[in-house]
Formats: structure tokens, C-alpha cells, sequence
């Protein structure tokens, strides 16, 4: 920038970061048109976690009226849908979550005999913390704020890895959040997955993002997202049942845009730990109907966490809508939007709807944001209306029995 | 572009929210201090860039090369801008700017306009270069990029604003 002709003179509001939120959660709503019941503010990154339960119906009064029953720290995975109220499959899944079991030979463990002279003094201001019985793995070290990252809970099902994440201050971190604050914590780490003695295959580019709320001034959980089946797509790997997932890095933010801050910590973070997928939950549904503009369903994948509609965009701007077999319109389960870049999608749902029958109808996507969308949401016509319509103008429809 | 800033920028294509938010809140003081100059006046400015976000978000599968998201950011800015100058009957396109700037040279005599004022008189795309160029510090052919026209035009452009700047701040 050149402040030349006073660029910097330019003050910025002190509601920007808000309007910006603000913004985004519009933006948000616009794709999604989910109707949040939410009180005040909301914090537009949103964890798949907490659109769940706004799909659901749930608010943060009932997370906090949770407190008292759910021991929360080494049961993120149950606090956060294992909540009263809630009848969805997330419960199952809360208890499927297994604790990840550390191999044998992991950088920066207590047990780590071969771990070079000079790396043990670089990891003298390490913690490993070993849960109660060693039935929960989890590898920890603390960053200079004395910042211990725990992952304490996973679940894998060979298309996503889903990490329970607590952040723990030994002192206070994020002494302007107030309790059961919404959050987001980024880490910005290289992530890899190995197997078999194989060299690491790096991750995502993008860091890793765990959504939550800040339980206290010291204390953040959360659950993140590893999209592990792009990893073996982009690599040309089929994911074996268990593999070793690790993230290492040095710098973390965590977002609490309620209150309108960011902290930004420095320090070093490992992370070693055994993954085993549950990929008996997951069923693959080939549909392979295509339209002859190129656009298509490929197949729809459901399993204890999530339902996924993977769709072809081919050349067209396409939108997905889908209806369960009473003509409810599946919301989003996930952080993600149905925004249809190259020439594949995969949707997410989970929820109270009948999911035995999924009704997909690929749609031009000017249609269904200017004019469908909006017939749908403003009431004029009732779901099975709008099926109707969309059956009849749809590029491609079709119905899949998914039980 | 930093390698973060690119995984975030895939990350929104692939529709993260908490990645566009976190894109918008890096970009933040180069997105208001942009939209400032564009709109003049602190409320305007801040629903620039609530706009300007909200169309990204809608457009974001449009982006092509996420190395390039600041400046399709700005384009979609300034086609915001450009619609609420429309609004308040402030557009002026270059092609029709010689007869009015004759009468715009009166006005911004006789209001001795700061340099923020004259760019304000420059029809577009001219206050779009001089903006981007002098202010947000983008190359002329970063700025043809984002207005999608051919280099050599931009530098034209930039030329006949310079002048028509410089003309508008020596009669301040």
C-alpha cells in the first residue's frame, strides 16, 4: 500500500471485524437460507457441530443446561451432540468415536526411546498427556502461552476425519470470551497421513480448523474436519483401515467473533495418533444419472455421520436440492456451502429428516436462487410442490433408497 | 499471496464459511480503506464491503485462479461501488466525461476539494486507477487485469486521469 496520499490516514471502524461477520453470516444465509434460531450475534464460521444442532432446532441454552450432565473435557464428541433433546445419529456416533491409540513410535512421547539426543532437549517444554487408563491416546505438547492442544475423541469413516480438539491455557488465554462462547480455533499446521511404513502423504493445504465454543477463558473445544478421502483421491491411494494421522506447526488463532477477537499464539504443536475408520457404517449408492449438458448424480454415501449427495457439475452453474421422502428440503449439516467448483460436489446431511428415501434434483443455479428457492422458503409452495416443479425443470432427478 | 492465504481462498471455493471469514478479516483494511475511497463516507464504505463480501461468497466458484482473489475482490468491489454510484447518481462513465467536466472543474473550484474530492470527480474507470494504483498500490497491469481491459488502455487511462487530477487539484 502507498501512504503517500494517506492510506493509512484511513481509520478503520471499530466495528469492522463485526460488519465483516455480519456480512459473511449474510452471505451465508443466502446460499443456505437455513433459518438460524439463534439469539444475538452469531459467528459466521460455523462448526459443523453447531449447524447441526441449529438444523436440529438446538440453542446454546441447551448446550448450557448440558453442562452439569456431561463431563465435557474428554467427551467432546458426547457434549457436543450427545446433547438432551437430540435424536439424531450424532449420538450414535458420539459413542462409536473411539480414542485414538498412539503407535508405538511417535516424536515427542515419553515412551519414545529412539528420539535423538538433540530433539529431547527441544522437547524439554513438551507435555504428553496420558489419559485416565491410556484408553484415550492423545499427543500434546505446549506452545509458549503454555497452550496445550489435546485431541481427544476421533471418527473416521474413510471420507472425513472428525478430531475432538480441546485447547487449554495453563493460564488465561482468552480473557475477553465469555463462557460458551462460539468460536474457531485455525491451526495452521502441515498435516499428513502415513501407513504401512509409506512416506507421509501431506494433507491439506489449508491448516486444520476446529469450531466450537470457549468453555472459559483458558479453555477451547471443538471438533474439526480432515477431509481424508480428498487426500487419497489427490494421491491416487486407497485409504487402508488404520492409519497414522499427524499435524505439526507453530502458530494458532482462535476466533471469537462474539466478542469480536482474535488471538494469535506462536509455539510448537505435534501431533501423532492412530486412526482406525469405521467404514462399516458407510454405504456407497451408485446413481449415475446424467443429463446430456454433461452435469449429473454420481452417488450418494451415507453412513452414521453424515449423508452425501456427489454430484457432476459438467458445464453448467448447477445447483443440488435435496427433499427426504416427506418433501423436507435437507439442510446443510456441514461448514460448506453447495457451491459447485470443477467438475465435482459432495453434499453433506444429517438429521432429524426421513432419510430412507432421498429425492436429488440437479437444477440450473440462477433458477433455484432467483426464483425457486425463494417460492420454496416464502411458503407458496409446499415441498412436495416444489419436487414437483423441480421434477419437471430439473436438469437431472432422481430418487434413492438409502436405508 | 502467501500459501495460507491460497489454501483459504481454496478452502472458500470449496465453500468453508470460517474460510471466507477468515480471508475477509485479513483482507479487512485493504478492503474498508478501498471501499472509503470509493464511497467518501464511513457508513457507505462499511455496506460496500458488506456487499462486496456477499458477492464474493455468491461468485466465489467463479474465481479461476485463487492467486488472483484480492483482485477479483477489488473488481467486485468497484462493481458495487459502481451500482451504488448509480443509486445516488454519482456514475459517470468515461466516454461521457468530456462535456461534464467542465462543469465538474466549477464545482470543484468553488468547493476546494481535497485530493479525495477530486479523485471523486474522475469519471470511471480514471478514479478506479488512480485509486488502486496511488492508494492500494496495485500495478497498472494488475488494475487492467481486474477491469479486464487491454494494458495499453489502462495506460491511457491512467495518463488522462493523472492530467484530469492534476488539472482538478491546480484549481484547488
Amino acid at each position: 500500500m502507498n501512504n503517500q496520499y494517506g492510506w493509512e490516514n484511513i481509520k478503520l471502524p471499530k466495528n469492522l471485524d463485526e460488519k465483516i461477520a455480519e456480512a459473511v453470516n449474510n452471505g451465508k444465509s443466502q446460499k443456505r437460507k437455513v433459518v438460524y434460531k439463534r439469539i444475538g450475534y452469531s459467528f459466521a464460521g460455523m462448526a459443523a457441530a453447531f449447524a447441526l444442532c441449529f438444523v436440529m432446532g438446538m440453542k446454546f441454552p441447551v448446550v448450557a443446561n448440558a453442562m452439569g450432565k456431561v463431563p465435557i473435557i474428554g467427551n467432546v464428541f458426547s457434549y457436543l451432540y450427545g446433547l438432551e433433546g437430540y435424536e439424531g445419529k450424532y449420538t450414535q456416533v458420539a459413542e462409536e468415536a473411539k480414542p485414538a491409540e498412539r503407535p508405538e513410535t511417535v516424536v515427542g512421547t515419553e515412551n519414545n526411546a529412539e528420539q535423538p539426543e538433540n530433539q529431547a532437549q527441544a522437547d524439554d517444554d513438551k507435555t504428553v498427556e496420558n489419559l485416565a487408563g491410556g484408553e484415550t491416546q492423545t499427543v500434546v505438547t505446549a506452545g509458549d502461552q503454555g497452550l496445550t492442544i489435546t485431541v481427544t475423541e476421533y471418527y473416521c469413516d474413510k471420507n472425513n476425519l472428525y478430531l475432538s480438539v480441546e485447547v487449554i491455557g495453563e493460564e488465561t488465554v482468552f480473557a475477553d470470551v465469555a463462557p460458551y462462547a462460539e468460536g474457531a480455533v485455525q491451526f495452521y499446521m502441515a498435516d499428513s497421513i502415513r501407513f504401512d511404513d509409506t512416506k507421509p502423504i501431506a494433507g491439506s493445504e489449508d491448516g486444520l480448523l476446529a469450531e466450537g465454543v470457549f468453555l472459559n477463558e483458558n479453555t477451547f473445544i471443538g471438533i474439526a474436519r480432515v477431509d481424508i478421502a480428498t487426500v487419497a483421491e489427490e494421491h491416487s491411494i486407497e485409504l487402508p483401515d488404520t492409519f497414522v494421522y499427524t499435524m505439526s506447526g507453530k502458530h494458532i488463532k482462535a476466533y471469537c467473533m462474539e466478542q469480536g477477537v482474535i488471538y494469535d499464539v506462536r509455539g510448537l504443536w505435534e501431533l501423532d495418533m492412530e486412526v482406525i475408520c469405521d467404514s462399516d457404517t458407510l454405504q456407497v449408492l451408485p446413481v449415475n444419472a446424467f443429463a446430456e449438458n454433461g452435469c449429473g448424480i454420481v452417488e450418494v454415501r451415507q453412513t452414521d455421520y453424515e449423508v452425501q449427495v456427489s454430484v457432476v457439475a459438467g458445464a453448467e452453474a448447477i445447483w443440488v436440492v435435496v427433499f427426504d421422502q416427506n418433501g423436507n428440503l435437507l439442510e446443510y449439516a456441514g461448514d460448506e456451502l453447495n457451491i459447485i467448483h470443477e467438475n465435482y460436489e459432495v453434499w453433506k446431511f444429517a438429521g432429524k429428516e426421513d432419510l430412507q428415501t432421498l429425492h436429488i434434483y440437479v437444477v440450473e443455479e440462477s433458477k433455484w436462487l432467483d426464483e425457486w428457492k425463494g417460492q420454496r422458503y416464502d411458503g407458496v409452495l409446499t415441498g412436495s410442490e416444489i419436487m414437483a416443479l423441480l421434477a419437471e425443470n430439473s436438469f437431472v432427478a432422481d430418487s434413492v433408497e438409502v436405508q | 499471496m502467501d500459501e495460507n492465504t491460497i489454501g483459504l481462498v481454496k478452502a472458500a471455493k470449496r465453500g468453508k464459511i470460517s474460510a471466507f471469514e477468515t480471508l475477509f478479516l485479513q483482507e479487512k483494511e485493504y478492503l474498508y480503506r478501498t471501499a472509503f475511497l470509493y464511497m467518501k463516507n464511513e457508513s457507505d464504505a462499511l455496506d460496500l464491503v458488506q456487499e462486496c463480501i456477499l458477492q464474493c461468497m455468491l461468485s466465489i466458484g467463479k474465481l479461476r485462479n485463487p492467486e488472483y482473489f484480492r483482485t477479483w475482490m477489488t473488481r467486485i468491489l468497484i462493481n458495487c461501488a459502481r451500482q451504488e454510484w448509480k443509486k445516488k447518481g454519482r456514475f459517470v462513465q468515461a466516454e461521457a466525461e468530456e462535456e461534464q467536466a467542465v462543469s465538474e472543474k466549477v464545482i470543484s473550484r468553488e468547493e476546494q476539494m481535497d485530493l479525495y474530492h477530486a479523485i471523486d470527480n474522475l469519471a470511471y474507470p480514471y478514479n478506479v486507477i488512480i485509486i488502486q494504483k496511488y492508494f492500494a498500490g496495485m500495478k497498472l497491469d494488475e488494475i487492467a487485469q481486474m477491469l479486464e481491459m487491454p494494458i495499453g488502455t489502462v495506460k491511457v487511462y491512467h495518463a488522462r486521469a493523472k492530467s484530469r487530477l492534476r488539472e482538478f487539484l491546480e484549481e484547488d
